[in-house]
């Protein structure tokens, strides 16, 4: 990891709690990575640990319903854009942050044709362009992004592609601004296997092109192993480790980490019972005072117990938040 | 027991397409099935691995009765399962039950779950009150669940299919058929789960037909696989075998494509072109050769039957053609196959 | 580090005062509802005062609805100017008093939609689930005769059945029953074609259960809600539809007061005496509005993935 790649992105102890009735969930209660250009970032964790919320925080397009974020800094080129007026954070979104989601059906509109929606994206960026011009990049831009005769699927209707290219012109109209952060948040879980790889393999393709930085949220460990140079694994609301990729698969520090890796079947090895990791995680209501991985925990000691343990450096790029790592 | 559990031959399924309300006009079929055979021993797993559109699914809804095949029989203990009415149509349903994808769709939301488990129970007039409602707490334990539980609704559990499980096993099936038990569930919560239905293979020697796209999951789970594409098979194997051994391009891709959980290994890395061609127009002869990395002149015009390569062993590949004999030149690579751990 | 909101904006929202009216007038429907903050007290107080009204009408009427005293004809309200205290809400052309004439319209309006949102929803609902399960050619012809319902002048066919049946109750509730079952039948039968989808009826039929079975114990509780919210809002339909009726002498024949033949007998003397048409009519407007607001919360109520706390 070179340093002298510009952080593009920064998160400071992001806090992103939802005000019910019933009590206050803090869905995202203290989260920071940064983001270099030109790196993929893995987000990784199971369902309802924050992942998506921490990304939608970050494009301030929090569901409605009592969702606030009420801590924390998104520095993005070295501004905090959890200050921006509205109308400002409507100019960043699409040029400068920008946003892929999982289901494909769903993200595009389906009574608008496929050149709409792009003519949708490029309008916004290039302004007072006549509408030849502007089809002509919405062309450029499908064609980009491989898809065949892009000629003729600028007319049709998302109905009339299969999900794969579906998310290829999510992807399209997605860096059409030329985004300098590029959010995907699980692109390829409704994918079919060998069109994830196309997808993929895609997507790197781009990076390269635009150096653009990607956060690449999911909770499959083989695509954040294919796609991701680094990777943070979320629980209950926090990152409890972060590191480079290599480090973290051959030797995970976290204990969820460890039993999260242990957990997932693999095409080579052993084929007997796979290792499980007992209980449930905290309710995000009611989050415990000490770690939060504690009550599961095969290697719990008192003090994990009494308080939570902090980040700790334990390699040159390597957090955890654990007691029982020893730090560099 | 001599023969095989379920016997599948020679499985048709043709959809066909019409145009038109009062006079409808065929304008062609959609063969989403097109000539599968394979046999599921008594407690054994036989994985049906393929991606959306190879008629996996539509398989396993014929041999649950939910569909007429076109063409083709599904036996039973021998008997087939065709034109089955009334009695003997109930009878075959309690030994044939089914776990689907969806853990939130698969269980009634307005109904408490004990009530679903105890469905099937019902419905054979298995016994009185007291004794169904002891059946399930039984059952609820075996699947790991508390016996308090029967009386919540599905809503109120965190995920996991073990009340849905909890619901096949109750009228002591001799078959499961098991579609994506576990690709909608979080990865702890999926070995559990993983666990638990060998376990319950193990004390109930029940066979599951595990449809998945997932190949790691098949590879933890099935004894036997099969490898369907656009309604064809085009490997049959013990998993063992082939996962030593795998011979058709397209499993090789599929392997390829699974994502190894191990970063900077990069297996052969098979790219296919284009996307899945449409059911309703599939590709002459072998329907994988528009996407295949060693197509030949002979795979658009000659469909390969499925033949065996070695002991159990069965590929439909022009490449593996002429008695067996391998030639030189791409399939070498195909032939030396595998993943080596 | 940066705070970006103050938590003063953190205690729940009900302590606002304005949100407590809100919170009583009708349920909010938050992510997660509690229930007894948004019980809606004022609509099923409304409610359950028209319902007293009408079973207790011979004990609440201070007068007869239908003695005439055409010497107290068309005399307003007891709070206004020429009004008696004897006629509280006034009185109609023929000296009736308005307040008794509503007291036990009430009756007459509750009964009739009673009836026949039980007959006109009860046969909607189960032709709707019989048509979208069953499919084919059941479905086909069951739409057909939804689609002929619709196009059929239903006034006109209440009036030939006044003719030949003679008007009265049964007549009116047969007439809007008729009115009322096709919108039903096609709710729910669209309802039911992606109900039938789901992977729980698949199971129901792999686990045996028959056709009926599955209707009945599957089908029907999961349309429930659609249904309930349905019949709120047609209360309002049916009570009109009894006004217009009983305007067109199809209905209850006069001297029955009913809400609806008040307002109709009231309407031609709307400039002068307008208590006579609007007292009624803010009544149906009360009831029709609670009803519906009543009818949202019991079906957020009766939601079982809703209840949770």
């Amino acid at each position: 990891m070179s340093d002298t790649r510009d952080t593009v992105l920064e998160v400071r102890d992001l806090h992103t709690h939802f005000f019910l009735r019933r009590g206050v969930v803090k869905a995202v209660d203290g989260v920071s990575f940064s983001l270099k250009r030109g790196e993929v970032l893995g987000l990784v964790g199971e369902s309802g640990c924050g992942k998506s919320l921490t990304a939608l925080s970050l494009m301030r397009l929090l569901p409605k319903g009592g969702a606030r974020t009420i801590k924390g800094e998104v520095l993005l080129g070295g501004e905090n854009i959890l200050e921006r007026t509205p109308a400002e954070m409507r100019e960043i979104r699409g040029r400068r942050i920008s946003m892929v989601l999982q289901d494909p059906q769903t993200s595009l509109n389906p009574v608008f044709t496929v050149g709409d929606q792009l003519r949708e994206a490029i309008e916004r960026r290039r302004k007072g362009a006549s509408l030849a011009e502007i089809m002509k990049e919405a062309v450029a831009a499908l064609r980009r992004v491989e898809i065949a005769a892009p000629e003729q699927r600028i007319g049709q209707y998302p109905h009339q592609m299969s999900g794969g290219m579906k998310q290829r012109v999510v992807g399209a109209i997605a860096i059409s601004g030329e985004p300098e952060v590029l959010i995907a948040d699980e692109p390829t879980t409704a994918l079919d296997v060998t069109i994830q790889l196309q997808y993929l393999k895609l997507l790197k393709r781009l990076q390269a092109e635009t150096g653009m930085a990607i956060l690449f949220i999911t909770h499959d460990f083989g695509v954040v192993g294919r796609m991701c140079d680094r990777v943070a694994v979320m629980y209950a609301g926090r990152i409890v480790e972060c590191g480079p990729v290599k480090q973290i698969f051959e030797a995970p520090s976290h204990p969820y980490t460890r039993a999260l890796i242990a957990s997932v079947p693999r095409m080579t090895g052993a084929a007997g019972r796979l290792t499980t990791i007992e209980g449930q995680p905290p309710s995000l209501m009611d989050l415990p005072v000490g770690c939060r991985f504690a009550s599961r925990c095969a290697l719990v000691e008192q003090r994990c117990l009494d308080a939570y343990p902090g980040t700790v450096r334990i390699g040159a790029d390597h957090t955890a938040d654990c007691w029982k790592v020893s730090p560099s | 027991m001599t023969g095989p559990l379920l016997r599948v031959e020679g499985l048709k399924k043709h959809f066909a397409f019409t145009k038109g309300i009062l006079f409808s006009r065929t304008l062609g079929h959609v063969k989403a099935v097109d000539d599968v055979s394979f046999d599921i021993r008594a407690g054994e797993t036989l994985g049906l691995v393929g991606e959306s559109g190879c008629g996996k699914t539509t398989t396993s809804r014929m041999i649950l009765n939910l569909d007429e095949p076109t063409e083709g029989r599904i036996l039973l203990d021998g008997e087939p399962i065709s034109g089955l009415q009334g009695e003997a149509l109930r009878a075959y349903r309690a030994k044939v039950q089914a776990v689907f994808q969806d853990p939130w769709s698969s269980l009634n939301p307005r109904m408490k779950v004990g009530r679903t488990i105890a469905e099937s129970l019902i419905v054979n007039d298995w016994g009185d009150k007291a004794k169904i409602a002891a059946r399930v707490r039984e059952l609820l334990q075996q699947v790991g669940l508390r016996a308090e539980q029967a009386e919540q609704y599905p809503h109120e559990f965190s995920g996991g299919q073990c009340h849905a499980l909890a619901a096949a096993l109750a009228s002591r099936p001799k078959l499961i058929v098991l579609d994506e038990p576990v690709s909608a569930l979080d990865v702890s919560i999926r070995a559990q789960m993983m666990n638990l239905l060998k376990d319950i293979q193990a004390q109930d020697n029940v066979a599951y037909l595990l449809v998945a796209h997932d190949l790691a999951t098949v590879r933890h789970m099935a004894d036997h696989t099969v490898v369907m594409y656009l309604g064809k098979i085009v490997e049959k194997a013990p998993t063992e075998s082939l996962f030593a051994d795998v011979r058709h391009p397209y499993t090789r891709a599929l392997f390829s494509a699974v994502l190894v959980a191990w970063p900077g290994r990069h297996e052969e890395e098979i790219e296919l072109r284009g996307e899945v061609p449409s059911p309703l127009n599939p590709p002459t002869g072998c329907h994988f050769h528009t996407r295949c990395p060693y197509v030949m002149p002979r795979c658009s015009q000659q469909e390969p039957a499925l033949r065996e390569v070695s002991p159990g062993h069965a590929v439909a590949c022009h490449l593996f053609d002429d008695n067996l004999t391998l030639r030189s030149g791409p399939q070498d690579r195909v032939a030396k196959g595998g993943l080596r751990s | 580090m940066a705070i970006i909101e103050r938590p003063s904006s953190v205690e729940p929202v009900v302590q606002r005062r304005w949100s407590l009216w809100r919170a009583m007038l009708w349920p909010r429907r938050d992510s997660v509802p509690r229930r007894t903050a948004r019980v809606p007290w004022i609509p099923i107080a409304i409610i359950s005062v028209i319902v007293v009204m009408a079973v207790f009408a011979p004990l609440l009427a201070p007068h007869s609805p239908i003695d005439q005293t055409l010497r107290d004809k068309l005399l307003p309200p007891a709070w206004m100017l020429g009004g008696k205290d004897k006629y509280f809400l006034g009185t109609d052309a023929f000296g009736r008093d308005i307040l008794s004439r509503l007291i036990y319209g009430a009756r007459v309006s509750l009964l009739v939609a009673l009836l026949a949102l039980t007959a006109g929803g009860g046969i909607g609902l189960a032709i709707g689930i019989l048509a979208g399960y069953v499919g084919g050619a059941v479905d086909s012809i069951l739409m057909r005769l939804v689609d002929a319902a619709f196009t059929f002048p239903a006034i006109l066919f209440a009036l030939l059945l006044a003719v030949t049946m003679g008007q009265g109750l049964g007549t009116l509730v047969i007439a809007i029953t008729l009115l009322l079952w096709a919108p039903f039948a096609r709710v729910i039968r669209g309802e039911v074609l992606s109900l039938r989808q789901r992977d729980f009826v698949a199971l129901a039929k792999v686990r045996g259960c028959s056709s009926l079975r599955i209707m009945v114990t599957h089908i029907l509780p999961n349309v429930f809600n659609t249904f309930m919210v349905l019949v709120t809002l047609n209360i309002g339909v049916v009570i009109i539809a009894e006004a217009t009726l009983s305007f067109l002498g199809a209905g209850i024949p006069p001297p029955t007061p009913t809400w609806g033949l008040m307002i109709s007998e009231g309407r031609g003397r709307i400039a002068d005496a307008w208590w006579v048409a609007l007292i009624p009519g803010i009544a149906i407007t009360l009831l029709v509005l609670s009803v519906n607001l009543f009818g949202d919360w019991l079906r957020d109520r009766l939601d079982p993935r809703l209840r949770q706390l």
